[in-house]
């Protein structure tokens, strides 16, 4: 049982970190914003470190024995190509998932 | 005070189509997870960051240090640093409502902003947009955390809604850049990383891409100087 002091540090951890990331351009020198390597990671940074939390949120999937982490794949793919064909985030995700938890019953 | 409430609560539907459902989904997946019910609204409410708490919920039932999570929090919502730049802050008087509104600064709330013209916005629509947002949000996850109490006993796999929400995230970044760049990066970072094991995956996976990304900057500035001279 995880307790509940750890667990409300936690959040609160991930809370003023995040407000203070929010903030911090109110409250400190907009100059800093205006580098331009701040300037570049802030355009950047996002696309690659979404795909890591891809790998992160699968890096638990045993891809050596049976499925092969073939629902995790093919739902990855579906997702991918229902967001693709019709821009609907919502959609993307209710249908990858659906594929994942179908072929987790059918291959699991 | 009331037509700037209206106007909010009409400007927030995209919102609240997105945020109640992905909510419920981040209650059920915490109360699945083995958490009380009731850390899902306090979180929601508290952190109001989506994929960081769904994030939270393997941290936290993984017993992470805080540093870790510390340090995985500066760089899942590293972005939201930039979201300043394009916030009607000056319409906002008094501390309280300023705290606020840099508080309920979520990738939603600002691709919101982005959409109302500037001298259509008020101070009161501004914050009722933020308010109802937040309320989305909790109430989605409430909502999602209680229903888990309804059904089957447990909903193994759910944690995919997770995965699959990175996957568009990470797609809309590049159609918004048309830049191969960080794609190829990441996916190099990410595939680098997974020999290193699962505990260090995400340390390592970040430094690698981090580095990468700054090397890239050196070099294209480099050419770019380069090309003047």
């Amino acid at each position: 049982m995880t307790n509940n002091v750890y667990i409300l540090s936690a959040i609160l951890v991930i809370t003023c970190v995040t407000f203070a990331l929010r903030g911090l351009l109110f409250v400190a020198l907009r100059r800093i914003a205006d580098t331009d390597l701040m300037q570049y990671l802030g355009v950047v940074m996002p696309g690659g470190v979404m795909l890591i939390l891809v790998f992160y949120t699968v890096s638990s999937v045993d891809f050596t024995a049976s499925p092969y982490g073939l629902p995790s794949i093919v739902g990855i793919a579906v997702t991918s190509a229902v967001h693709h064909w019709r821009r609907n985030p919502l959609l993307a995700i209710f249908a990858g998932t659906g594929v994942y938890l179908a072929l987790s019953q059918i291959l699991g | 005070m009331r037509a700037d409430f209206r106007r909010a609560l009409r400007d927030t539907v995209p919102v609240a189509m997105g945020y109640t459902p992905l909510g419920a989904a981040f209650g059920i997946l915490l109360v699945n997870s083995g958490l009380a019910w009731y850390w899902a609204p306090l979180s929601a409410g508290l952190i109001f960051a989506g994929s960081m708490e769904f994030l939270a919920v393997g941290l936290i039932t993984a017993g992470t240090p805080l540093l870790q999570i510390a340090v995985m929090t500066l760089a899942v919502n590293f972005r939201h640093v930039f979201y300043a730049l394009s916030f009607p802050m000056h319409l906002l008087r008094g501390w309280g409502r300023r705290v606020y509104g840099a508080f309920a600064l979520t990738d939603e709330t600002y691709s919101l902003m982005a959409t109302v013209p500037r001298q259509e916005m008020s101070a009161n629509r501004l914050t009722f947009i933020q308010l109802l947002s937040h309320a989305y949000w909790v109430s989605g996850s409430a909502i999602g955390a209680l229903l888990s109490f309804a059904l089957p006993a447990s909903i193994d796999g759910l944690g995919f809604v997770l995965t699959a929400l990175f996957v568009v995230l990470a797609q809309d970044c590049f159609y918004k850049r048309k830049d191969s760049a960080p794609t190829v990066m990441g996916l190099a970072a990410g595939f680098a990383a997974l020999g290193f094991g699962e505990r260090s995956f995400l340390a390592v996976a970040l430094t690698v891409y981090v580095a990468m990304l700054l090397g890239w900057f050196a070099l294209r500035r480099k050419k770019a100087t380069g090309d003047v001279t």
